[in-house]
């Protein structure tokens, strides 16, 4: 299932789990893989790819960052999230 | 699969609620045992200073057990408690066992040396040990464990080093540490409501200093003195002006900073931290000792992790204590020094979470202008340390206990001290102690070799000698000047 939605509004909403490669930024969900070097240009090419599969129409993208990938096992302790990202596309 | 975070999200996956739920657990044997009197915190291991090895622990109730008995149970105990959590966490649960059994014997050896008569007793402890000579460290024995520790940590083979850090958790150790000094403060406060309420309105002044001041005085001497790129001075800024490691990957992720970021500068804190506690309570002992309370709060101010500032508090509390009696006569009641370098702290991780909204909103709206994105609410609430939770649940609810279930704070104090005591006295010092010794393994003075760490360590240096630490002592001095822990009889 590419999407779910929301109870309230009806809003789609695509889910990423997100982390640096050292070189950009990987957005992924088990069935699509995006990058980007920076952040606009990574929100820029999930926006395309949607628009490939999915219909027109306004989708939430959450993205969280992947903290046991991106940040060393020591540093856990210390704060135990990074981000989680909401960004709103209109796929039209 | 990628999923939406919710508000509970992370309950049973993070050191930080796992420290409240082990806190808290801890916090509630001690209270049921008091009121109903069944004795479930009797185990608990209780080191003391000693002249013949085989007075060196006890069972906090030792009509429950021998010594050795109560050793083996508080092993058996606190590796099986943590073992949970650590299985909850997903970690590698027998490389954690492992792990952890050496860091608690050596915790162990620590104390029992560092409590050895010739070391730690004061010139008016001597009589009392039959011996005509010491070295009067109070607290050796935190010492001990740093030293121990750092040797691991900087010089055994890498592999053992690695391994070891499995089970060596600092902010994890003192996390919990902290839920059970919130039972203290509220166990104390029943005698001193007054004084504690004073204490936790002054350490609240540290949020300004932190937040309104140290930040824009850092963030600023980073761009323009030390030229960094925005995201690496913000970063910096609040690790070394708001609470360290849990500020500055707290500021990248608001910022959307890559994570390589904050993980060059966590490395930095910490060392720093360390250093920090090495110097900072001898030099504070040594010249402020008419300003105690001040100086513990100035500890919550200038160092960098909860660890280190905890440790470095516990150190302070022991060297005051010392000099107090010895120096002016008078005997102050253990802990209070402490607990005003844990009390600002406290304060300042609790307000992170909003600042790191703050910044979000600032840095997405305002300086990237990344449309569509929204900066959402509940970040204060990711973001908040869970564990402080835990140290205002064990205030209240022994405050509560206390002023509803006796009929005078007398009658409560003495009642409640059969569970508390061995709750916020001899387990959370042992806390205290595995965290002295996993601190020194964790801390690799090597980390400042790092290529491309050189500017930031000189930038860090820089910032907190001639901005965190005078500016610190001076806000600490202003809201704390003139309080004094309350004294006891000899």
């Amino acid at each position: 299932m590419m999407y779910t939605v929301n109870k309230k509004d009806f809003m789609r909403t695509v889910s990423f789990d997100i982390h640096h490669n050292g070189k950009e930024w990987v957005a992924h969900n088990d069935e699509i893989t995006v990058t980007g070097e920076t952040l606009d240009e990574l929100d820029e090419n999930i926006k395309l790819k949607l628009k490939e599969i999915l219909s027109e129409g306004r989708v939430k993208v959450t993205m969280e960052l992947d903290y046991r990938r991106n940040v060393p096992h020591w540093i856990w302790q210390y704060h135990p999230y990074y981000f989680y990202r909401t960004i709103f596309l209109d796929l039209d | 699969m990628a999923e939406e975070r919710k508000w509970y999200t992370g309950m049973f996956s993070t050191e930080d609620w796992w420290a409240f739920w082990l806190g808290t657990f801890f916090v509630l044997l001690g209270i049921i045992t008091s009121l109903s009197g069944v004795d479930l915190v009797g185990w608990i291991i209780k080191f003391g200073k000693w002249v013949a090895i085989e007075k060196s622990f006890k069972a906090s109730h030792p009509d429950l057990m021998s010594p050795v008995a109560a050793l083996i149970a508080t092993y058996i105990i606190l590796m099986l408690t943590t073992a949970i959590g650590a299985y909850f966490m997903k970690w590698d649960i027998k490389k954690y066992i492992g792990a952890f059994t050496i860091v608690f014997w050596l915790s162990v050896l620590s104390y029992i040396i560092g409590e050895n008569a010739y070391i730690a007793a004061t010139e008016l402890d001597r009589a009392k040990y039959g011996i005509d000579w010491s070295l009067s460290l109070g607290g050796a024995f935190y010492i001990m464990a740093l030293i121990i520790g750092l040797i691991i940590g900087n010089l055994a083979p890498k592999g053992f080093r690695e391994f070891v850090k499995l089970g060596a958790r600092p902010e994890w150790f003192i996390k919990v540490a902290i839920v059970m000094l919130g039972a203290k403060l509220g166990y104390l406060a029943i005698k001193s409501l007054g004084y504690a309420v004073h204490l936790l309105a002054a350490g609240a002044s540290a949020t300004i200093a932190a937040y309104l001041l140290f930040w824009p005085l850092a963030f600023l001497a980073g761009r323009k003195l030390f030229k960094l790129s925005r995201e690496w001075a913000a970063c910096l800024a609040s690790g070394i002006s708001i609470c360290g490691v849990s500020a500055a990957i707290a500021t990248a992720g608001a910022i959307r900073a890559r994570p390589i970021v904050p993980v060059m500068i966590s490395a930095l804190i910490v060392v720093f931290a360390v250093i920090e506690l090495i110097i900072l309570p001898g030099v504070l002992a040594a010249f402020w000792l008419n300003e105690p309370i001040a100086a513990g709060a100035s500890l919550g101010l200038t160092v960098k992790t909860d660890g280190a500032d905890a440790a470095a508090g516990a150190i302070l509390d022991e060297l005051m204590r010392s000099r107090a009696a010895l120096e002016l006569g008078q005997q102050w009641e253990e802990g209070w020094i402490l607990m005003s370098a844990v009390n600002t702290k406290i304060w300042i991780d609790m307000f992170i979470g909003v600042w790191a909204f703050v910044l979000a909103t600032i840095w997405v709206y305002k300086v990237e202008r990344r449309p569509g994105e929204k900066v959402q609410k509940m970040e204060i609430w990711w973001r908040f340390p869970k564990f402080v939770l835990g140290y205002f649940l064990a205030m209240f609810l022994l405050l509560f206990i206390g002023f509803n279930l006796y009929p005078d704070s007398a009658t409560a104090y003495k009642a409640l001290t059969l569970g508390i005591k061995p709750v916020e006295g001899s387990l959370r010092k042992f806390f205290f102690v595995l965290t002295f010794t996993s601190i020194g393994i964790v801390t690799d003075f090597r980390a400042l070799r790092q290529e491309g760490l050189g500017k930031l360590t000189l930038a860090y240096a820089f910032i907190l000698a001639v901005i965190i630490i005078p500016i610190g002592w001076l806000i600490a001095w202003l809201f704390h000047m003139g309080m004094m822990p309350p004294t006891v009889s000899p």
